[in-house]
């Protein structure tokens, strides 16, 4: 009989006992694999550049700006690109059903962000043929069913337009799919030429101005465009769409703190019972062990044998837990916004050596302990 | 009968004396237990400090007129054509007058705005309601805790105390809101409701600050009873050709308090029904080491004719109070941590709305039911396989 096979029956003495550990980790890992992909994902903070800035009002991110900072922007030297966007916030047919619109102009958002929205040449032509013209982000047109060529009314909440009405009626020209899976494209993308000839208040003003950076440009030019306005009649923030989306998330709920916290319950219970039942496991074949002992196995060997048994049983119940939560992001819908990165992977692969070793440490000590004597007195 | 029972207290006293041969195993069943019941508490206590902040916040005497077919405050408009018809209406509309014959009226704006929470802070989006002189008083069981009211046309705001805790707002301070500053001139308490997460102002201070000249999304008026309401409906669908929706401020919340609650309930209880199935297989692994453990004394009184019912009963037993041991705990640790606990979220204004964790009596009992359900099915498995342990294992035993 080799090391390995003693190990393997000794993890299967009691088969029972063996799965149901495996089900306690598995559903542990499970959480911990749901929980890390929702804050991964945190509805498209993932997919959020760290690289684009985004200038909006320093009074608050609903607070306009005026149309003339452009030029100002655009001609730092650091900056490779200047959009512009209004966002427009409304519901199709029932309250509950909430869109958002950016209207923006699209030439420059192409030079922008193109290549993150997943934007091609044929879509800005696209939309550059009517004034009512929209692209509709990919997770947008999945949920609401739509297709291109389709109309659409949206009711806006708070823009209102020159005959008083907030309906917007928009025609799809085509559908964007973004860079990868975590892009955030539950929105669509309307003209900024339209809207603001429609619109009843706020004229030549927008929301927030987009900046692309040149590939040198210093760390700090989001404080240097501050600077341009600091003492204006519009004061500026410059933040990255990161650090914008995370703070703007947090305000709904501390979802970190929340996740760590539920987490970290599930990593202690499971903890907890696996130490437990195998410190009982290593007690009752103290009698085997003791045997082993005077057979002439060495301490190490000893020890190996309780860590692998602990490691093998966190490993089947760990990956399975792990592929659960795999699938459920799989299935789960894309506005769930849960994304299993290879980092949220590796960390949980790491959670599980450390917790293996450390339930494992616990009933190898008591074993080596034992003096032989003792051992074979227990039966 | 009789031996029977005492059969059973018998194995009931065997099975709890011999725990602190297993203590640490028992004591992480107990806590396993009491980790489930905890998360649980705390997610639903969450939902109903959500509810309770909203629907404190709403009146049934109060009215609430929206505009433009919408029943939240966001989106609705109401023409000044149609406020101008309101007040000019002479006869009974169900709403409540002063003796001067006028309608006891409040024009409302609710403005979002950016405040940061302390120095160097993050910026949090809080709402602005605009609002006329009779507003505070139209509310009910507003009262002002410190300094005074808003005066009508100047920039000064109140805000609702638990706001200005943590934003450090005190009578006298000036807050910049948008591109000007406003004087604080008081607080207000509204009984922890949905209010107190708001600034309020006067109604053209507020507009003309944000460029809203002219725009009111919503009147204000008291029900001159509780069954008025109905009248007030029937008497604006008369009135203005566009849509005018009225509806009860208690009703008003109601319906925004819904679908964030049961948001949170909706994350919470997979999350602890998925920890629960983790604790029971934990327990179940306690209790089946506690059979093990007791296999010579169980198979030796089954030998002495003992019923098999009382070794069932005696490994449930000891299950079920080790579940009870860790549901005491849980809800006294999620009392103790969780109620009063300050949360926050973007309420229906797009805007900040703070509420308390409340740990209530139903959400106690529910998570408590939780965690006593895993020591009843836990216990319950291992208690069988006690029954059937065969009695020649105490022959075989050198004990």
């Amino acid at each position: 009989m080799t090391f390995f096979d003693l190990a393997r029956k000794n993890a299967w003495r009691k088969p029972l006992r063996t799965l149901l550990l495996m089900v306690c980790i598995a559903v542990a890992f499970l959480i911990y694999g749901l929980a890390a992909s929702f804050v991964a994902g945190a509805q498209g903070a993932a997919g959020a550049s760290d690289e684009l800035l985004g200038v909006m009002s320093a009074t608050g991110r609903t607070q306009p700006l005026p149309m003339a900072l452009m030029p100002r922007i655009a001609a730092d030297p650091e900056v490779a690109a200047v959009g512009y966007m209004t966002r427009m916030r409304g519901f199709i047919e029932v309250e509950k059903n909430v869109v958002a619109v950016s209207a923006v102009d699209p030439g420059l958002l192409m030079s922008v962000n193109g290549k993150e929205l997943g934007l091609t040449a044929d879509l800005v032509d696209a939309i550059g043929q009517a004034r009512e013209n929209v692209l509709v982000g990919r997770a947008l047109a999945d949920a609401q069913g739509w297709t291109a060529g389709q109309r659409i009314a949206v009711t806006t909440f708070d823009i209102a337009k020159q005959d008083g009405s907030r309906d917007w009626r928009f025609e799809i020209a085509g559908i964007f799919e973004g860079e990868n899976a975590s892009t955030d494209t539950y929105f669509m993308i309307g003209r900024y030429d339209y809207v603001n000839a429609v619109r009843a208040r706020g004229k030549d003003t927008v929301d927030a101005f987009i900046v692309r950076p040149q590939a040198s440009a210093v760390p700090d030019l989001a404080a240097h465009i501050d600077q341009l306005f600091a003492n204006s009649a519009a004061p500026t923030r410059t933040q990255s769409e990161k650090q914008f989306l995370e703070a703007f998330l947090r305000q709904y709920a501390d979802i970190g703190m929340i996740v760590n916290l539920v987490t970290g319950a599930a990593f202690v219970t499971v903890l907890m019972i696996v130490v437990n039942t195998m410190v009982f496991a290593v007690r009752e074949r103290l009698f085997e062990i003791g045997v082993l002992k005077t057979l002439g196995f060495s301490q190490t060997r000893i020890v190996a044998l309780i860590l692998g048994e602990t490691l093998f049983v966190f490993a089947i119940g760990g990956g399975c837990g792990l592929a659960l939560a795999k699938l459920a992001t799989v299935f789960a819908g894309p506005n769930l916004g849960l994304v299993f990165s290879p980092l949220v992977f590796a960390k949980a692969l790491a959670i599980l050596l450390v917790l293996g070793f450390a339930t494992g440490a616990l009933p190898a000590l008591n074993a080596i302990r034992t003096p032989i004597i003792n051992a074979f007195r227990s039966r | 009968m009789l031996s029977q029972l005492q059969q059973t207290r018998v194995m009931i006293r065997a099975n709890l004396f011999s725990l602190h041969r297993r203590l640490a195993i028992s004591i992480s069943m107990a806590l396993s237990v009491a980790i489930v019941v905890c998360v649980l508490a705390g997610f639903l206590a969450m939902a109903k400090g959500f509810e309770t902040a909203l629907a404190s916040a709403g009146s049934s005497l109060v009215a609430v007129v929206l505009g433009g077919g919408t029943n939240q405050e966001a989106g609705s408009d109401i023409p000044a054509s149609v406020l101008r018809t309101i007040e000019a209406t002479a006869g009974d509309i169900g709403a409540a007058r002063d003796p001067a014959g006028n309608l006891v009226s409040s024009r409302e704006i609710v403005v979002p705005v950016d405040v940061q929470q302390g120095p160097g802070g993050l910026a949090r989006t809080l709402a602005l309601r605009g609002m006329e002189a009779a507003g505070p008083s139209i509310r009910e069981g507003i009262t002002l805790s410190q300094g005074r009211f808003f005066t009508p046309g100047s920039r000064e705001i109140v805000g609702g105390d638990r706001l200005a805790g943590e934003f450090g707002l005190s009578a006298g301070d000036t807050v910049r809101l948008g591109a000007v500053d406003w004087m604080v001139v008081g607080h207000f308490s509204a009984h922890g409701s949905a209010f107190e997460s708001e600034l309020w102002g006067d109604l053209d201070a507020v507009r003309a600050a944000f460029n809203r000249q002219g725009q009111v999304q919503s009147l204000r008026l008291r029900l001159s009873g509780p069954d008025s309401l109905k009248r007030l409906q029937d008497s604006l669908s008369t009135m203005a050709e566009t849509p005018l929706t009225a509806l009860s401020e208690a009703g008003l919340y109601a319906a925004q308090s819904g679908r964030t609650a049961s948001l949170i309930r909706s994350f919470g209880w997979p999350i602890a029904l998925l920890m629960a199935i983790g604790a029971t297989a934990g327990a179940l692994n306690t209790m089946m080491s506690s059979v093990s453990d007791r296999t010579v004394e169980i198979a030796t009184v089954r030998a002495l004719g003992f019923s098999p019912l009382s070794a069932f009963i005696g490994t449930w037993v000891e299950a079920m109070m080790l579940a009870a041991i860790g549901v005491i705990l849980g809800l006294a640790a999620s009392w103790i941590v969780f109620n009063g606990w300050q949360a926050s979220t973007i309420g229906a204004n797009n805007a900040r709305m703070a509420f308390q964790l409340t740990v209530s009596g139903d959400v106690l009992a529910t998570s408590g039911l939780l965690g006593l359900a895993i020591g009843i099915l836990g216990g319950a498995l291992p208690a069988i396989a006690a029954t059937r342990l065969p009695i020649t294992a105490a022959l075989r035993a050198r004990g």
